[in-house]
């Protein structure tokens, strides 16, 4: 019952919030959206070019959307179509969770299989918080501040200063080029303050070919999910590329580094699946500015005067120039 | 006139007094409760590009990191907003850290 409530909940807000963007038919919008554009993942026991294919289904269904969404309402601005695309989703995650333990409820009754019901019964607890963070998602994205998701990108962003002038190095993702104790310094974040995430791996490998390789280190910050003793905002450093995609981005991320041999770092703040996706809190936004520290003194003590280093700030950038 | 009244009748009025004060009191528990979990400000801090004032504010709908504009009341200068969070009061730990 609560599960439907959230649903309808999330549907109520998610109108609400598309009336005072003046869109037509909001609920229309919705409903042609939910249960539709769905994607088949790439067949996976012929490996060969997977990750291409993969990519290319990403990419088309990402088109799809947003060419749904400007058939709808035209002469919306690039910032509102990306809310409404995320409105969109939200309510399709919130009536898929719905649907998949109806499903399974219904064959427990059906079937008198009472091992399904018990299962149902031990986990309804956290499908109920999940669903929840979705549902106050809606009102998060719906407000427009940026979100615990936003954290490697608001990290980059605080690197940046008062620094402007970014150019668009691939879709929906920013260039910035800067100076930092006399390093050059490229940042790489998603096209804010809209809430998109952009092609990171994409802009990565664009930047790395283009400089021919001339870079001495490559710094990536994300959010990474915490484990329940864990506190929010904690901030950990590692090596690898630090993003949370389906694969391209960062096989993208870590084949410029490997072919270049550029040392890849990755520095994480952890929070719960709830804050990722809902407006940030104070306590990862403290891990932000520890993570710009460690940042910070990562390029200072492992590169040189003169050296040109790259910070990929990956996340939603909603909020966030 | 209380003492007139048949036991039973008193019997029955206060349970309907018990049941409906649990009632009233869990309800008031309830709305409290989804008000502690509502409660927490978005808070917008702004940087003077000039002087370094910071002025910490309740956050409006349309800024973002990075937007600069607004004059800062110290010098004059431009201020830029440079984080906004959620400021919520501290949750009692459950988890064993």
């Amino acid at each position: 019952m609560e599960l439907i409530e959230f649903e309808e909940e999330g549907r109520r807000k998610s109108i609400k919030y598309l009336k005072d963007m003046n869109l037509p038919n909001p609920k229309t919008l919705i409903d042609d959206y939910v249960d539709n554009f769905f994607m088949i993942f790439p067949v996976e026991r012929e490996p060969i070019d997977v990750i291409k294919r993969l990519k290319h289904l990403l990419r088309t269904r990402d088109e799809a959307v947003k060419r749904y969404v400007l058939d709808k309402v035209p002469n919306v601005s690039e910032i509102d179509r990306q809310r409404i695309e995320v409105l969109l989703e939200l309510n399709s995650v919130l009536t898929y969770i719905n649907k998949v333990v109806k499903h399974y409820y219904n064959l427990g009754v059906k079937f008198n299989d009472w091992i399904m019901m018990m299962q149902l019964a031990l986990q309804i607890n956290q499908i109920v918080r999940l669903a929840k963070a979705y549902r106050d998602a809606i009102d998060s994205f719906g407000v427009g501040a940026p979100i615990g998701d936003g954290a490697g990108a608001l990290v980059a962003r605080m690197l940046l200063g008062n620094v402007s002038g970014a150019s668009e190095i691939a879709p929906e993702t920013v260039l910035y080029e800067t100076s930092f104790e006399g390093r050059k310094l490229y940042v790489i974040k998603a096209k804010g303050p809209g809430p998109t995430v952009g092609w990171p791996g994409e802009a990565l490998e664009k930047l790395v070919d283009s400089l021919e390789c001339r870079i001495s280190r490559i710094i990536t910050v994300d959010a990474a999910l915490k484990l329940e003793s864990e506190k929010s905002g904690e901030v950990a450093y590692g090596v690898g590329a630090a993003i949370g995609d389906l694969g391209p981005e960062k096989i993208a991320m870590e084949r410029i580094a490997s072919k270049c041999s550029v040392p890849l770092d990755a520095v994480v703040i952890k929070m719960s699946n709830e804050e990722a996706i809902n407006t940030m809190t104070k306590q990862v936004y403290e891990g932000v500015v520890r993570a710009a520290d460690i940042v910070k003194n990562t390029i200072l003590s492992k590169t040189r005067e003169g050296d040109a280093v790259v910070v990929v700030g990956v996340g939603n950038t909603l909020g966030i120039e | 006139m209380l003492l007139e009244l048949d036991p039973l009748y008193i019997l029955l009025i206060a349970i309907i007094v018990f049941l409906s004060s649990y009632l009233l009191i869990s309800y008031l528990r309830e709305s409290s409760t989804q008000k502690k979990e509502e409660k927490g400000k978005i808070v917008t801090v702004k940087k003077c590009l000039s002087c370094n004032y910071v002025l910490n504010k309740p956050y409006d709908k349309g800024e973002y990191v990075g937007r600069v504009g607004e004059k800062c009341p110290k010098c004059g200068g431009e201020m830029m907003v440079t984080a906004i969070y959620l400021e919520t009061p501290p949750q009692p730990q459950e988890a064993i850290s």
